[in-house]
């Protein structure tokens, strides 16, 4: 009988990658947290705000991110968005998932 | 008046490096500010805020997730086992020698039993407690040195391997 422990701790590490990857998706266009988090879980990509929060600060310092704050409108928000290395790792990775799941169904019909 | 998100991120900046402090606490406290926006019909500013917090999780957690190294810790899983095997060995050591000594001296030096053992117990946990501490100490050390030198994570080297056995752990013989 599969455990729900065992289960999420899998379902967890075998998502933690995509997160990133859906994100520099969504970031092609500017966007600020709370608006990523919402956009991010409508799509399947459930994540916590203490963990995308502090990841797109990490993703801003290793340059794959840019960042400015708007002050325009009545709450100032810290607005994202993908630099060029940022669209060259998201094109690595989409390469590297897609061939992923072309490597599984090979080993699943051999 | 402080509103609870005041309190809350004022928590977190405090634990951050002080270049992060500012930029950091205006997205947070601007997030939360979205979240209760974003709450459901019937429920109060208060409560939404209150429940906006509790999912952020305890300031010191997030603080740590916001450094710009990641997370930190003592003694990573490198250090760890040779920091457990080896407050296993020197801790009873100190201990025992320690207690030993200090029973001794006291015993011939007034002879009461009593005072002998009170004395050689005192010693035996002191020493205990300082080899603990020094441990921890030079293995926390070593972990952020970050380099492959010493007793604590010699550069890996297969021929140093032991034989089978000669550690008192035997492998089970490989069928022919």
């Amino acid at each position: 009988m599969l455990s729900d422990d065992v289960l999420n701790t899998h379902l967890q590490e075998l998502r933690r990658g995509t997160v990133v990857l859906a994100a520099l998706h969504v970031l092609e266009e500017p966007a600020y947290g709370y608006w990523l988090l919402e956009r991010l879980g409508g799509a399947g990509f459930v994540v916590d705000g203490n963990t995308l929060y502090p990841l797109l600060r990490r993703l801003e310092k290793q340059g794959l991110l840019t960042s400015e704050w708007n002050t325009e409108e009545s709450r100032p928000r810290k607005f994202y968005v993908i630099s060029d290395d940022g669209r060259a790792l998201r094109e690595r990775l989409a390469t590297d998932w897609t061939s992923l799941t072309d490597s599984l169904n090979h080993l699943e019909e051999s | 008046m402080t509103t609870l998100t005041d309190r809350y991120v004022s928590a977190v900046a405090g634990l951050l490096p002080a270049d992060t402090r500012d930029d950091v606490s205006a997205e947070l406290r601007a997030t939360i500010a979205d979240t209760v926006d974003a709450r459901p019909d019937g429920v109060s500013e208060s409560e939404a805020e209150r429940e906006a917090i509790r999912e952020l999780g305890h300031p010191s957690a997030l603080a740590e997730q916001f450094r710009p190294g990641g997370p930190r810790h003592l003694i990573g899983p490198t250090v760890f086992p040779i920091w457990l095997m080896l407050i296993k060995i020197i801790v009873p050591i100190a201990a025992v020698a320690a207690g030993l000594v200090n029973g001794i001296a006291e015993f011939v030096s007034d002879g009461g039993v009593g005072d002998a053992i009170g004395s050689g117990v005192f010693a035996a946990w002191n020493a205990a407690a300082i080899a603990a501490i020094a441990l921890t100490a030079i293995a926390a050390f070593k972990e952020r040195r970050n380099d492959d030198t010493g007793v604590f994570g010699a550069p890996f080297d297969p021929d140093t391997l032991p034989e089978p056995g000669s550690r008192g752990v035997r492998l089970p013989r490989r069928r022919r």
